[in-house]
């Protein structure tokens, strides 16, 4: 399903100046990114897929030259595989090769992992972003570090509505389960840390992204209403910050930075509200706040998730997302494209056809849907004259390569869009570079003039500017 | 590590097997690899039998000051304003440590925490001013008439916010409150502003307790207040009532055996329950069951009816344990259990009718206690086969608090499809894996020989004789005092777990641990040993351990941490 705002595509017919009427829009717009006079601003999206892929189904079939797809990501197919249930035409899609000069493949790039070791999906999730070894203990609760969607955030994302946000397409594990073998569900499934290594709150639900990204927006409710919400929030923002700061001397030790940190956290709310209510013009579609969906029903959760991130960007209501398709380990099935089992399970295929057809069944829809939503991206007009994909990188990766053998090497990697300056529609092979080395490329191409990152990013990756 | 006195079981895991379990960056004076020490049961001997209770020679410790949980929040709002909205269900999710979401060093507060609080509290003030003149709760804290302005402003927010922040107030705490409601466009308005402040302040969002010199670490007793709040969000996860409050202001509390008898009328109110999904719920495990998923093609039997009835059985069970005071070790052995008509038929129980939870007697029956109920059984399980291990190690973990570390770095735990191994029995596979070296089978021997003790249930939780591999074999051996124990089946297993001590020292420290958020290690262990002494000898049951613990000068004192022994 399609979320279509009810004012959105009307005003779009306009174009950009049309929509300063509206003036639940006004607080919307995007400014021009800090440090730039001109310009739209740049955005990230850090997109985590889980359980691995079918490498030979994803691998691209050429070496630096003309860029064929494999059948994952390319043209839309028949599937011949033998297995009983038909893929059904409604879960067909676009391929990537309708956006072959907005995308670029890297393969042969690794991830850090426990060592030595065979790897694990734990372990994959925490580094995703980070670059960093995930703890391997169940009361873990840091990093150890950030990952690189917060520190983009720290350099382009200050003057949003929210500098980053990180969201899911699954519920999180409930209190009290395991998310692997020895390692803690706080770091274990999230991709998303601050500067000391703790996670930034994930939010899975799609009514909460839509509050956390649109909340109040709506027409609805008023400007004035809205306006006279948030100069109140600052009126006791700031009796409770100078309550607490006075308080600080009487605290023991052990409690005196728990109030630091309620501090810096009310003086970051501080800045957000500001934000909020230094809006400038522009346009862009707002959402729909949709309650209707259901876990279970994959398709309807991942097409509003999509919409409701490709509309935040191009709001300019956050410039970084990072978003978990899946929990790693995940036992969400895929009956509807006739893949039924856990995607975990399966994932564990042994080399066997009828394991791996459901693989590939499940990573070609999925590619599908990737596929919408960057051409969503690219539909969606920036207010440079270019479109938001022109403007945004997103990098695509996953916990572990292949599934069964759970290794971090060789891991498949699509960036897409024309954010960070790269050279685009080419397949660029690694040989054991590393995600951290990437980041600082990522990093730097998008503002963030970072010169290394996690454990083995101490260089901008080469080869992605020709 | 002294162990004479005690009736150490599994002397190999001792041994051989130490937990490595690290330490939360709590800043508490334990250390990590201290766990190693606690395998020994709680001395049954009479030298130091009368240690705890009273005693004030345990170090108090020290943990950071605790934030309101998701639940502690929604329920101090449900008592402060009378509401039955859950604010915090949308506030970002509380980490667990220890298995328990009490634990102040990983409860953090980021600014999607304060985003919260701004916006539950703008909602809550809202809908309280919303209340008619008449209405009870609104007349609770607006006891003049707003309309007269400042005077009545600041004797609404005295009112208020002594509930709200579990103490009383002083004017100069207030100032910048009513300052606040100074300028709004009508009295109203402006206490309304002000309240939203009360609910956003530290002040509310935290269990502050004060120290009167911050560069004293010596232990000092609780104020009334403090012991109050301590003990309400203990039992009950929320602020403190009208009567514990009174108890606190006449000083009353501060009697041990004053402190006891609101135990018993806390655990008997209405409240009392709330441990069963707090503490209980989560001591047990019991949440997991809510997303097992058992593979429907193997398992065609296990249905959504089934989980409930299973989540509800456990509940049922420990409620009553915690309602009749039976004694903590018979959770291995209890020959009652509750099912409804759906789990009953699962079981094999005859003669139940209904969707209600019933209590029945499994004199008889192939149950006996916790490890042969279904939440157990099946969320220990893999989704296609039973997991020995993971039973085993739930055991060890939660209820013997002597869980095995994690396996090492780099060894390759599967067993199933692609090892090689698919084609003999899960029993045969462990021992295989048993081999891969000493690391692995130091650890395995103990959990695994527990778990097959229990290969009479199958991942869903049914009795069976045989599975695909042939007839069951549930026989092990364990290490008791140093010398083989031979068990067949999981009768058998249940008798040794009841009779090992460790059970009742581990309830006592997660119920610490729960209680007063923090790790209670090794340099802890006389402590946890003199209220396990205290419990058994008081009946053993959970509320006698409450009592032990809430008694002792762990729970009624506190110190400030010297500087040096904060990580910053």
């Amino acid at each position: 399903m399609k979320p279509n705002s009810r004012y959105g595509r009307r005003a779009f017919l306009g174009g950009a100046t049309v929509l300063i009427g509206l003036p639940f829009l006004e607080t919307l717009a995007p400014k021009p990114a800090r440090g730039q006079s001109t310009g739209a601003p740049k955005r990230f999206l850090g997109y985590f897929y889980p359980n691995g892929m079918v490498m030979d189904a994803w691998r691209p079939m050429d070496v630096d030259g003309d860029l064929i797809l494999g059948p994952s990501m390319g043209p839309a197919i028949t599937f011949d595989d033998g297995l009983p249930i038909a893929f059904p035409e409604s879960e067909q899609g676009p391929g990537l090769d309708q956006l072959k000069e907005h995308i670029l493949i890297l393969s042969g790039l690794q991830n850090t992992k426990q060592e030595p070791g065979t790897g694990d999906h734990s372990g994959g999730v925490g580094a995703f972003l980070t670059n960093r070894t995930t703890p391997r203990s169940s009361d873990a609760t840091s990093m150890g570090g950030p990952s690189i969607d917060f520190v983009i955030s720290q350099a382009i994302g200050q003057s949003t509505r929210r500098p980053y946000l990180a969201i899911a397409g699954e519920q999180a594990r409930p209190a009290g389960s395991t998310c692997d073998t020895g390692f803690s569900c706080a770091v274990g499934d999230h991709i998303s840390f601050d500067a000391d290594g703790r996670n930034l709150p994930r939010y899975d639900h799609p009514e909460d992204i839509f509050d956390q990204l649109f909340s109040g927006l709506d027409a609805s409710s008023g400007v004035d209403a809205l306006k006279q919400r948030w100069a109140q929030d600052q009126s006791v923002l700031d009796v409770i910050a100078a309550e607490a700061e006075a308080l600080k001397p009487a605290l023991s030790y052990q409690d005196k930075p728990r109030l630091e940190e309620y501090l810096t956290s009310v003086r970051e709310v501080e800045r957000r509200v500001g934000n909020l209510q230094s809006g400038g013009g522009g346009a862009c579609t707002l959402p729909e706040r949709t309650t209707t969906y259901s876990f279970e029903n994959g398709r309807v959760t991942i097409d509003i998730e999509h919409e409701l991130m490709a509309l935040a960007l191009q709001c300019d209501a956050t410039r970084v997302i990072s978003y978990m398709w899946g929990n790693s380990s995940n036992g969400r099935p895929h009956t509807f494209i006739g893949a039924p089992g856990g995607h975990h399970d399966i994932s564990h295929h042994g080399g066997r056809a009828e394991n791996l057809n459901k693989l590939r069944r499940i990573d070609y829809w999925w590619f599908r849907r990737f596929a919408e939503l960057l051409l969503r991206l690219k539909s969606l007009p920036d207010i440079d004259g270019r479109t938001v994909l022109d403007n945004t990188l997103v990098f695509l990766g996953t916990d572990v390569s292949d599934g069964d053998e759970h290794n971090h090497d060789d891991m498949p990697v699509v960036l897409a869009g024309g954010g960070a300056g790269f050279t685009m529609g080419r397949h660029v092979q690694y040989q054991g570079n590393w995600f951290g080395e990437l980041f600082v490329a990522i990093a730097n191409g998008l503002g963030a003039p970072i010169p290394s990152f996690g454990e083995k990013g101490t260089a901008p990756l080469p080869g992605l500017i020709t | 590590v002294a162990r004479a006195a005690s009736t150490a079981l599994f002397l190999a895991l001792a041994t051989g097997c130490g937990s490595s379990e690290s330490d939360p960056d709590d800043g508490n004076p334990s250390s990590p690899n201290d766990d190693a020490g606690a395998v020994g049961g709680p001395d049954s001997g009479g030298s130091g039998a009368d240690a705890g209770a009273d005693d004030t020679t345990f170090d108090v410790g020290f943990a950071p000051m605790g934030r309101l949980n998701r639940t502690q929040y929604n329920n101090t709002v449900h008592d402060l304003l009378g509401t039955t909205s859950n604010p915090a269900s949308r506030f970002p999710s509380d980490e667990l440590a220890m298995g328990f979401d009490t634990i102040s060093a990983v409860l953090g507060v980021q600014p999607e925490h304060i985003e919260g609080y701004l916006s539950a509290a703008h909602d809550l003030v809202t809908e309280f001013l919303a209340r008619t003149p008449d209405d009870p709760q609104r007349q609770r804290y607006i006891t003049c008439d707003l309309s007269t302005g400042a005077t009545c402003q600041l004797e609404v927010l005295r009112n208020f916010a002594t509930t709200a922040w579990r103490r009383p107030v002083s004017d100069a705490e207030l100032a910048p409150y009513t300052a606040l409601a100074a300028t709004g466009t009508t009295p109203e308005e402006g206490l309304a502003l002000a309240l939203r402040g009360v609910l956003s302040s530290s002040k509310f969002i935290f269990r502050m307790e004060l120290d009167p010199n911050i560069d004293d670490p010596a232990a000092h007793d609780l104020d009334g207040y403090q012991l109050a709040s301590r003990l309400s969000y203990f039992l009950w996860s929320t602020m403190p009532d009208t009567l514990l409050l009174d108890a606190a202001k006449s000083g009353a509390l501060l009697d041990p055996t004053t402190l006891a008898s609101e135990v018993d009328r806390m655990l008997g109110s209405e409240r009392g329950r709330t441990l069963v999904d707090t503490f209980g719920a989560q001591w047990l495990n019991i949440n997991r069951m809510q997303t097992v998923t058992p593979d429907q093609t193997l398992f065609a039997d296990f249905d959504e009816p089934l989980r409930q009835a299973m989540i509800q059985e456990t509940k049922s069970f420990f409620t009553d344990f915690l309602s009749n005071d039976l004694p903590v070790p018979q959770l291995f052995t209890a020959d009652f259990s509750y099912v409804n008509a759906r789990s009953a038929e699962h079981y094999g129980i005859k003669g139940i009718t209904g969707d209600a939870m019933q209590r029945v007697s499994l004199e008889g029956t192939d149950r006996l206690g916790l490890l042969t109920q279904g939440s157990f059984l099946v969320s220990n399980s893999n989704p296609t086969r039973t997991s020995p291990v993971k039973r085993g190690l739930y055991i060890l973990e939660r209820l013997l608090c002597s869980a095995p570390p994690a396996p090492p770095a780099g060894v390759n735990t599967n067993i199933d499809q692609g090892s090689g191994l698919e084609d003999l029995s899960v029993r045969e596979r462990l021992a295989e894996h048993q081999k891969k070296g000493e690391t692995c089978g130091s650890c395995h021997k103990v959990m695994d020989a527990i778990g097959l003790g229990l290969e009479n249930y199958d991942a869903i939780g049914k009795y069976r004789e045989a599975d695909e591999y042939g007839d069951i074999d549930a026989s092990g051996e364990l290490t008791v005092d140093g010398s083989p124990v031979a068990f067949e089946g999981t009768k058998d297993l249940a008798q040794i777990l009841t009779n090992d001590p460790r059970i009742t020292q581990c309830t006592v420290e997660k119920l610490l641990t729960f209680g007063l958020g923090r790790k209670f290690g090794a340099p802890d262990l006389e402590l946890k040993k003199a209220l396990a002494n205290t419990t058994v000898k008081d009946g053993g049951s959970l509320r006698a351990a409450i009592k032990a613990i809430v008694i002792s000068n762990v729970f009624r004192a506190r110190r400030a941490a010297a500087q040096s022994e904060v990580k910053l």
